[in-house]
């Protein structure tokens, strides 16, 4: 039942963020076709184009093509790539996918182990240190820490490459990440390649997340620190290490479960800046492009992608934090 | 009996300035912000160099390194760095008084009035809420900007008609905490109007949390600011636009390294100074914003 209500519910967001994007990307004054044609495009061209793409027609009607298109896999023709903005997600979101993955990987690997050490040492110096690591890693223009991040490393020291995915030929295709598809097909050198590239744009997009996951994870352990089943268990003398890592850890994270669900569509606005920053060929880049060049259909694409994101998210979580905590009955 | 009001109240004062003086990095953060503040209101008269601000072409002195005429060099059309950001500081300030202040006004009141009805009123408008909440405040900010046609004033307004929903979010929560309270239900009982209770009652008692939440949020406004007018969707040359400033540097990269490194740093440390000053406050209120 609560399923269903949450089902619902998701649907009635993503048709909600539909209308309005659909709405809002096609009162633009001015002509899209005619500025995608060129200057010296034949005006029955433009014509034929509006007709096609049924711009001719009231916003409810197209609207309601609009639909009958999901329904068959397609959502409009791309201005800037020519060809179905469905085709274009489809070919970029691994790139994108992999970039947020990787990057929450990164800030988690290194926000569990900061925020539990801040959490034990609270109010001391480490704590300290690490609240202002937190506040500088949100306060980064994203645009320009990529930026710097190339200067020092990609100019200056030459460890890794400027901007792009890959320098040589891609792995052969198999899940559309090219770290996960070099690995599979043992293939260490693109591996290396696919690494070095990915790392930059990965660790400027971590910034953020990594700062609020620390923060939460400190908040949530101090939580959990005056609760009665670790008192108990300081009592009988158990070891810090498997009362902090195993109990209070898990009950810490599983409350934090929520906030860095939410973490992955705001990873993916960010995205927008840092694939533009790092050349990177992914989804985000071409959603900054299809803005800026007024590609509606385009537009409307990728924030229905990145909202469907945001919904599915919401939903995971909800039933992964049944797993990680049976007190929580979905039914409620 | 006023007097010993008025006095007790200044105690109260001092000697919650006192505890609060004690987070010095919350006390770096203010510091720094009043800094930034009188840079950017005596620019006019402190820039070295006040005509660059604008166009002032000087070819021959295009991309200087940082020296002692020029302390944080040219950029490329010869135009002293440190006078156009001093200029910029007051576009990045003005940016987030004029969004957090429509998006206050939008967002807090709805947030009040479907908290406090609820039933149908709090369906439609958190509903509505909801919506806007999915797609990241960058990239809807973004699209509203292009199609208010891409200018700096336009980038302000497309940020706040996206900003009010994460206000009206907070003020919701408040509300429905808030009307639990006593004093409502006495208010209520006394015979006051639902607009009494509303915004005598309950919203003077959200203060601390909405201080905390403008405090961050203008650091994180300057921040969707900013990456706007980088991609190119909002504020233009020769605007002093912090922003701008550095998408036009990155041309000049790794040689001039000058010319995108500084305003950067500036957006960096505005940013930052908000942030430290709102999680001090957030820890001195003791309050739950994110």
């Amino acid at each position: 039942m609560y399923i269903l209500k949450r089902l619902f519910y998701m649907i009635f967001v993503l048709i909600g963020v539909s209308i309005l994007m659909f709405t809002l990307v096609r009162v633009i004054p001015g002509d899209p076709i005619a500025l995608a044609l060129g200057p010296h495009a034949d005006k029955e061209d433009v014509e034929r184009m509006r007709r096609e793409m049924a711009l001719d027609k009231t916003l409810p009607v197209q609207y309601w093509y609009f639909i009958q298109g999901v329904k068959s896999g397609r959502l409009g023709m791309s201005l800037i790539e020519k060809r179905d903005v469905m085709e274009v997600i489809k070919e970029k979101f691994p790139a994108t996918l992999e970039l947020v993955l990787v990057a929450i990987i990164l800030s988690l690997i290194l926000a569990i182990p900061l925020g539990v050490t801040s959490a034990i040492y609270r109010g001391g110096w480490w704590d300290q240190i690490n609240r202002l690591i937190a506040l500088f890693g949100v306060s980064f223009p994203h645009f320009w820490s990529g930026l710097m991040f190339q200067l020092i490393f990609g100019s200056l020291l030459a460890l890794t490459p400027l901007t792009g995915r890959i320098g040589g030929t891609p792995p052969q295709y198999i899940t559309g990440f090219f770290l996960l598809d070099s690995l599979i097909t043992l293939n260490w050198n693109t591996f290396k390649d696919c690494f070095i590239h990915i790392i930059g744009p990965a660790i400027i997009l971590s910034l953020g997340p990594l700062a609020n996951i620390t923060r939460l994870i400190r908040a949530n352990m101090i939580d959990e620190s005056s609760k009665d089943y670790i008192i108990v268990s300081k009592a009988t003398g158990m070891s810090s290490l498997i009362i902090h890592y195993k109990y209070m850890l898990r009950n810490a994270f599983s409350s934090s479960l929520t906030t860095i669900g939410f973490l992955i569509p705001l990873m993916l606005g960010s995205a927008f800046v840092v694939e533009k920053v790092f050349a990177w060929p992914g989804m985000a880049r071409f959603g900054a492009d299809a803005i800026i060049a007024n590609d509606f259909n385009g537009v409307v694409g990728v924030t229905l992608v990145i909202c469907l994101a945001f919904v599915g998210i919401n939903l995971v979580i909800d039933i992964l934090h049944e797993v990680l905590d049976p007190r929580i009955k979905l039914k409620k | 009996m006023n007097e010993t009001k008025s006095l007790k109240m200044r105690e109260g004062l001092v000697r919650n300035w006192l505890r609060f003086s004690k987070n010095y990095l919350a006390m770096a953060g203010l510091f720094f912000l009043i800094l930034i503040a009188v840079l950017a209101i005596l620019a006019p008269w402190i820039a070295p160099y006040p005509n660059d601000a604008k166009l002032g072409v000087n070819f021959q002195k295009a991309l200087l390194p940082p020296s002692k005429d020029h302390i944080f060099g040219t950029d490329e059309a010869g135009r002293d760095i440190f006078s156009r950001l001093l200029f910029g500081a007051r576009i990045s300030l003005m940016l987030a008084v004029i969004v957090l202040g429509i998006a206050f006004s939008i967002g807090v009141p709805l947030g009040i009035i479907a908290g406090y009805y609820g039933g149908a009123v709090d369906q439609i408008i958190m509903r509505i809420t909801d919506v806007f909440s999915s797609i990241p405040a960058l990239v809807m900010a973004m699209a509203v900007c292009v199609l208010l046609k891409p200018s700096l004033e336009n980038s302000m307004i497309a940020i706040a008609l996206v900003w009010w929903r994460s206000f009206c979010r907070l003020a919701y929560g408040e509300t429905l905490h808030l009307k639990q309270e006593e004093y409502v239900t006495v208010s209520r009982s006394l015979g006051a109007s639902s607009f009494y209770i509303m915004f005598r009652e309950i919203l003077p008692n959200m203060t601390s949390s909405l201080l905390v939440k403008v405090t961050l949020d203008a650091g994180y406004a300057i921040l969707v600011g900013t990456s706007i007018s980088y991609l190119g969707a909002g504020a233009s040359p020769p605007t002093p636009e912090w922003g701008i400033m550095v998408a036009e540097g990155r041309h000049y990269l790794p040689e001039s390294w000058w010319a995108s490194l500084f305003p950067g740093l500036a957006i960096f440390l505005t940013v930052l100074s908000f942030n430290l000053l709102g999680d001090g406050l957030r820890d001195f209120f003791d309050v739950k914003v994110e």
